[in-house]
């Protein structure tokens, strides 16, 4: 057995048509774009600084991700 | 060209979620920002996990970004989620049974994974509520934003809680997900010795005890009597397909020939693969 298009279909509801999420070239530099792309943003004051990205990661870090989360409690406030 | 990820997703962030993290008068762009980072939360965490555990794939950062500075929907190509995570999940399965260390951990999509393996057996299943879904699980006229079958296994169990939930997350792909954070209750044997006891239940299944059309009408109506996602079920033409299932340099073959069953057809011996793998070292 094996889960199939239609599983994925009718359990996750995610699009089976589409073009493919394909391989991409990711620029050298992807983790300061990354940065400087993130640098701007209107953060709380009382949140400090941006921590900088970790240097050795292979991909972008969760972590630094998560700096710029979406609360789900905020609008109950 | 409707694309789920910005559908639901950017209208959420918009409409139902916060930008937690960001300023009160926070202009359009650190929103936009939010949503990149929320989306690669959302690809890197529950539909592409990697080995690295605590990175997400360096390409998502260029689908994340297309689908973040989209100004419209129609601006955001409808790329293929469904035959991405397949694709991912597929060669994850490959990769895991190789595995002998005893932290290894299992990639891809492991939700799809869980929901797959609940619909079917009930080794593992959580314990959860099986009255059809309520009307709190339908805030949107959009019946692209309705509970999909998998929502079953992720619905919260009191209707308060549930409330709390809603009204962030009006899409059913983003439910499913901010649910799955939700402790989920097992039965005793689960929690303990759960290794064992899976192995033995799992060696005593007989034929009856597999649900081989979890999704037949009758089903989909006993579960949702208003109905599904209007996504659930979307192009039945390709569910027999044998095409490439592809997400970045995984490419995986569609083999819904070892699971006729499931379409109400009869099993044959499954044919070699239409697609056979290629060794990973020649993927440059």
């Amino acid at each position: 057995m094996a889960p199939t298009l239609q599983d994925v279909s009718f359990l996750l509801g995610l699009p089976v048509v589409g073009e493919a999420v394909g391989p991409r070239v990711v620029p050298p530099g992807w983790m300061d774009d990354l940065q400087a792309r993130f640098a701007a943003v209107d953060r709380h004051p009382g949140l400090g600084p941006v921590l900088p990205h970790p240097t050795a990661a292979r991909g972008p870090s969760k972590r630094w991700l998560m700096q710029f989360q979406v609360s789900h409690s905020i609008a109950y406030e | 060209m409707n694309n789920i990820i910005y559908n639901y997703v950017y209208l959420s962030i918009y409409h139902f979620l916060q930008p937690g993290m960001l300023a009160d008068e926070a202009d359009e762009y650190s929103v936009s920002r939010s949503l990149e980072a929320y989306l690669l939360w959302l690809l890197g965490n529950i539909m592409f996990c990697n080995g690295h555990g605590n990175t997400v794939d360096k390409i998502l950062l260029v689908y994340a970004r297309a689908i973040a500075d989209a100004q419209a929907e129609e601006e955001v190509p409808s790329w293929s989620w469904g035959a991405a995570v397949l694709s991912c999940t597929y060669h994850a399965l490959c990769d895991a049974c190789m595995k002998t260390e005893a932290n290894g951990m299992i990639t891809g999509c492991p939700l799809l994974l869980q929901l797959w393996a609940y619909e079917r057996i009930a080794v593992g299943r959580p314990r959860v509520s099986l009255a059809p879904y309520e009307d709190a699980l339908y805030v949107d006229d959009h019946d692209d934003t309705w509970p999909t079958m998998g929502t079953i296994w992720m619905r919260p169990h009191s209707v308060r809680f549930f409330y709390f939930y809603s009204g962030f997350f009006s899409s059913s792909m983003h439910y499913i997900t901010s649910s799955y954070i939700l402790q989920r209750s097992w039965a005793p044997s689960q929690t303990r010795r759960s290794y064992p006891e899976f192995i033995r239940e799992l060696d005593q299944l007989q034929p009856d005890d597999v649900v081989w059309e979890p999704y037949s009408a009758e089903a989909i109506v006993a579960r949702a009597p208003r109905g599904l996602s209007s996504w659930c079920g979307a192009n039945p033409g390709l569910w027999l397909t044998t095409a490439a299932l592809v997400y970045d340099i995984y490419v995986e073959p569609h083999c819904p020939d070892r699971v006729m069953r499931q379409f109400g057809l009869r099993q044959r011996f499954p044919l070699p693969a239409p697609l056979h793998r290629v060794p990973r070292q020649d993927h440059g």
